[in-house]
């Protein structure tokens, strides 16, 4: 079952990308960082935050949404 | 300046939409066809409709025939010239039955083309009601005279010439109801006993109950002699021929619009009834040709009313006979008509639903396809601007193009996933397989 973080990460992200491309990306990083939907915590995401930021925001096309997105996730 | 050719601009329509207008062009000839085939049906039930409208205007002119015959087999044993009251009752029948065709005629005149001006059109202005009505009236306006033979044979004449009007207007009508040519044969067959047989059998059953008397009264010449012979033989002729259109109509009825359950047994009884009372009747005027003394002039009214009265019975079997196998026919045509345009219905609603699905399993993969591929777009364009940055930026962040080559190459995979997807739906899976071969090779390499 997915943790808590988890899900409202792919919720923030969600609303910036289509949410099955969320899905999708997430999954990747959370591949590349040794990490699962089931045990991931927030200061994981924290630690993370650079990779996830930096792969989340090339899918948008807004600057000013891709600040957001980055600000929220730093705020996480 | 170039006229431009006329097109239809689909270029901007959805997948759906052309699908949708493709089953919508193949529906066309369909429907087309299903208005074809109930269009052609219903000239056949307005045929049918109409020659119940004319069977129907037989009946009453029928009756009056045959109460202008009886009235002159009254006439012809009338020896004492008192026959006033027998005379009345027959022509009560006549006066009741022309007020019921001519009321019939208010409303079917303008199917029939009865009316006074229509016949006047067709140069049958003397066959018209008004005419009719005011000569019966003349006839029956005042007390008979009927003493003298001379008077009685006025009188014979005056009835004669009504009986050849209406005789007229029955077979007006046959024609102006398309009675006459009835298209199916057992319908055909029976309509030839009711509309041409069996009014000449009352006219000739009439006509040699008048020489047969003046032959038993010695009133006859050699000439009544040989009429008499040969209205024998002319009825015997049409019995036969009724007896052959009868058989004709039996064995064609299963073959058109189903069996009628009354048909042969009621026509059959009322036939053989018929002949029984016509081969007594000939038999007598026989034995007169031979003999003249050998009846009486009542005697032989007597049998003459007898087969005029079966003859009646068998032509009213025959006409209602007639209403049952054009009610049938009208049923069936409706019911066929009824069948074209549900099959077409239904020929329809299949081809569209079936469109549907065939639509749905196109557009939903297709649907699927452009999630896939839209956010590269959105990356291919980041992913440069990221890149352009990194390549002016002194310290160029090895993570962060790491990441990048990560979400192009994950793209790149997804690409050619749909790019596979999409060759099996367009190309099918050979196809799909000779890419895949293509591209783990241009993977190796």
């Amino acid at each position: 079952m997915p943790s808590p973080a988890y899900s409202t990460l792919v919720n923030l992200v969600s609303t910036y990308i289509d949410s099955q491309k969320a899905v999708e990306v997430i999954t990747r990083q959370l591949t590349a960082c040794h990490l699962t939907a089931d045990s991931i915590v927030t200061a994981d995401i924290k630690a993370n935050g650079m990779r996830f930021s930096t792969a989340f925001s090339l899918y948008v096309s807004d600057s000013s949404k891709r600040h957001e997105l980055k600000t929220k996730l730093a705020a996480f | 300046m170039t006229p431009e050719s006329p097109s239809l601009d689909t270029s901007r329509s959805s997948v759906s939409t052309k699908i949708f207008l493709i089953v919508a062009i193949f529906s066309l000839p369909i429907g087309v066809l299903a208005y074809l085939l109930a269009a052609n049906y219903t000239p056949q039930i307005a045929t049918a409709q109409l020659e119940l409208t004319g069977n129907s205007f037989q009946k009453p002119l029928m009756r009056v025939l045959y109460g202008l015959a009886s009235s002159k087999n009254v006439l012809q044993a009338c020896e004492t010239g008192n026959c006033a009251t027998e005379l009345r009752t027959v022509g009560n029948l006549v006066s009741s039955n022309l007020e019921t065709a001519s009321a019939l005629n208010v409303q079917v005149a303008a199917d029939l083309n009865t009316s006074s001006d229509a016949l006047a059109k067709k140069n049958h202005k003397d066959l018209s009601f008004e005419n009719l009505e005011a000569e019966w009236k003349t006839l029956i306006a005042s007390d008979p005279k009927l003493a003298t033979p001379a008077e009685r044979a006025e009188l014979a004449a005056g009835y004669d010439h009504l009986f050849t009007q209406v005789k007229q207007l029955v077979s007006y009508t046959g024609d102006s109801s398309s009675l006459i040519l009835d298209p199916d044969l057992d319908s055909y067959y029976l309509v030839d006993v009711t509309l041409l047989t069996m009014p000449e059998a009352i006219s000739h059953i009439a006509n040699s109950a008048a020489i047969g008397n003046k032959v038993v009264t010695g009133a006859g010449s050699a000439v009544d002699q040989s009429l008499l012979f040969t209205e024998s033989t002319l009825l015997e002729e049409s019995l036969n021929r009724i007896a052959a259109s009868n058989s004709t109509t039996f064995d064609a009825d299963a073959a058109n619009h189903g069996v009628s359950p009354t048909l042969q047994p009621k026509l059959s009884a009322a036939l053989q009834t018929y002949r029984s009372a016509l081969t007594n009747y000939l038999s007598t005027l026989k034995s007169i040709g031979v003999n003249p003394g050998q009846t009486t002039t009542a005697a032989l009214a007597s049998q003459a009313a007898a087969v005029q009265k079966a003859s009646l019975n068998y032509w009213e079997t025959g006409a209602y006979e007639l209403d049952t196998l054009l009610n049938m026919r009208v049923a069936d045509f409706q019911s066929s008509r009824i069948q074209a345009l549900g099959f077409s219905a239904l020929a329809v609603v299949l081809a569209t639903i079936v469109a549907f699905m065939i639509g749905r399993s196109i557009t939903v993969p297709l649907q699927e396809l452009v999630r896939n591929l839209a956010p590269g777009a959105t990356l291919l364009g980041v992913s440069v601007e990221r890149i352009a940055e990194a390549s002016l930026s002194q310290t160029p962040s090895q993570e962060e193009s790491q990441i990048i080559c990560e979400e192009l190459n994950a793209h790149a995979e997804n690409m050619r996933k749909a790019v596979l997807e999409l060759a099996r739906h367009v190309e099918g899976s050979a196809a799909a397989s000779r890419l895949q071969g293509e591209n783990a090779g241009h993977s190796r390499s």
